[in-house]
């Protein structure tokens, strides 16, 4: 039997795996909205700590992380760097969540936010804003399932199948399961992607260069690559030494907007206990160095494969290069397939929850009167955004991916809205707006005028000056909500 | 806000400024190497184990968490 069909027999085990991972926790939850989109409130340490983390590390750390070492070095810390203090808020208002969720029945982001400052507008803002970024995001986690698989079979299967058949088994879980399935099988995917991540970090240097000091001294001592490469702040796209200016925004924004990403931020609601919310932000560290061994990965390949273009492809690239066993290279590509589903699931059932009970509930709200109905419409969605993205992944040719290049500039604009909601008792639903839409439109001006900006920071942190100004200046000068609502909040 | 508060958000301001320029840049050369890694990346790897060490001890004096009572364990999953 040819080498790729026993690899694509490895990754059809996991791909079963994973569906039965995520069916049969489904038939557990009861068949409210709370149960689908909340997991009736009752998840535990051990898997909120997997979906928080698994959802975070999508095809993007696996493909994306080892090609940014490999091409712009020292850059690729960034990806470690905002992590580090990023998932920290989510200790202090993660409980607060938590318990007002379960006090008034809040689910997602956006009803919370509606219910703090009064104003259905930003509800309707939010939801549009979520499944603008969502869809692109999923697309790609779809670009990079196909890619795999292609790879595997030698294009023997076209990469059109194999994101149909990968997304068709998460499509399948998200529908019957809601989020109880997203955490199972995120749990399954994120244990089975440390250690992967762990084997090859450690085992190719050794490899290669006989350990991972051996392996950097090289690199520093090579004629053969800029002295930059190892130098924070590293190099940029071009290649040339990235600007201080460059780096630093991009650490502080992915910071500020980590939190506060819809799918991340919704899981407050599903966890059991404040303790499993904080221990779970405690805890998130321990997920964040996994990324130490994929970035090896990607400096691993520097002086023994140079110019492997395009770089996103370097881990697959030295998979087929290596004399390794079948077995090994085929939990290698189902681990990459684990990180595009564990996040690609997560965003699927966020995305699907987000647009009916933000969105549609205030067009139809005649149409989702019961839980069942509503149900039953957020697995049309569900349906409805998995085709979306697919047609946008394999069939279409517009790039839909460019508009992910400014979601993390346009997410980081919840944060003050966010902030203010527990901190800050003169915000009010006016200046909320006023914040959220003059940052959006002021991020979105900026990526596409970066020739404009005074100084070369992220698009975003001019988003965050206008949107702070705003949320300042309009609230102060408009009534402060009712004493009851900010009390509930003040006080949660 | 007490001591406890203020030692903590001292020290993660702290943290976060010695993620980016200018801390970052006296600690982002490629020597010393610590431990086979270069400085740039041994520095991250410190400030990660800093915060988790941080947000820890912030738990683990947490008036609260002693006070507060568990919650029932659930049948469901």
């Amino acid at each position: 039997m040819e080498n790729w069909i026993l690899i694509l027999i490895i990754c059809g085990i996991y791909l079963a795996i994973t569906l039965a991972m995520g069916i049969i926790p489904g038939l557990k939850v009861s068949d409210s909205v709370t149960g689908f989109v909340a997991g009736d409130r009752s998840m535990n340490l051990f898997i909120l700590y997997f979906v928080m983390g698994a959802s975070v590390f999508s095809s993007f750390a696996f493909l994306g992380g080892p090609g940014w070492a490999y091409s712009r070095g020292a850059a690729a810390f960034y990806i470690i760097a905002y992590g580090i203090t990023g998932m920290i808020p989510i200790y202090f208002f993660g409980p607060k969540v938590r318990r007002l969720g379960k006090k008034h029945g809040f689910v997602t982001q956006a009803e919370i936010l509606q219910d703090r400052y009064n104003s259905k507008t930003l509800s309707a803002l939010l939801a549009a804003l979520s499944i603008l970024v969502f869809i692109p995001y999923l697309t790609l986690q779809m670009k990079g399932a196909g890619y795999v698989i292609t790879t595997v079979s030698e294009g023997a299967i076209p990469q059109w199948l194999g994101a149909g058949v990968a997304y068709l088994v998460v499509l399948l879980y998200v529908y019957f399961s809601g989020v109880m399935g997203v955490g199972w099988t995120n749990t399954f995917q994120g244990i089975f992607m440390m250690i992967i991540a762990w084997f090859l970090g450690l085992y190719l240097p050794y490899k290669l260069f006989g350990g991972v000091g051996a392996m950097f001294t090289q690199i520093a001592q090579s004629p053969d690559v800029s002295k930059a490469i190892l130098q924070a702040p590293g190099l940029n796209g071009k290649g040339a030494p990235w600007s201080w200016w460059g780096y630093s925004s991009a650490v502080l924004i992915s910071a500020i907007g980590f939190s506060v990403w819809p799918h991340l931020f919704m899981r407050a609601f599903a966890a059991d206990s404040d303790r499993t919310m904080k221990m779970t932000a405690v805890l998130y560290p321990t997920f964040q160095l996994f990324l130490v061994p994929i970035l090896i990965i990607g400096f691993s390949a520097i002086l023994v494969y140079p110019d492997v273009t395009p770089a996103d492809t370097i881990l697959p690239y030295i998979l087929t290069q290596l004399d390794l066993p079948v077995l090994l290279v085929g939990l290698v590509f189902a681990g990459t397939l684990a990180a595009s589903m564990s996040s690609g699931d997560a965003i699927l059932h966020s995305a699907a929850s987000i647009g009916v009970r933000d969105g549609l509930s205030l067009l139809l709200p005649d149409h989702l009167k019961t839980d069942q109905k509503e149900r039953r419409y957020i697995r049309v969605l569900v349906v409805v955004i998995s085709i979306t993205a697919y047609y946008f992944a394999v069939i279409s040719d517009v790039p839909i991916v460019n508009l992910l290049l400014g979601s993390y500039g346009g997410v980081a604009q919840i944060f003050p809205l966010v902030f203010c909601m527990f901190y800050w008792e003169r915000a009010t639903g006016s200046g909320a707006l006023a914040a959220l839409t003059g940052g959006v439109a002021t991020t979105i001006f900026f990526l596409l005028y970066p020739d404009l900006r005074p100084v070369p920071m992220h698009e975003g942190i001019y988003g965050l000056i206008v949107n702070i100004s705003l949320l300042t200046g309009v609230s102060l000068a408009t009534p402060p909500e009712s004493e009851d609502r900010i009390e509930r909040y003040i006080q949660a | 806000m007490t001591l406890r508060k203020k030692i903590f958000l001292g020290l993660l301001v702290t943290i976060q400024l010695a993620l980016i320029w200018p801390i970052y840049a006296l600690f982002g050369d490629v020597h010393l190497m610590v431990l086979g890694l270069p400085l740039s990346l041994a520095w991250i790897i410190a400030m990660l184990f800093a915060s988790f060490f941080l947000l820890l001890w912030y738990y683990w004096t947490d008036p609260s968490r002693t006070s507060s009572p568990r919650p029932p364990k659930s049948k469901r999953p």
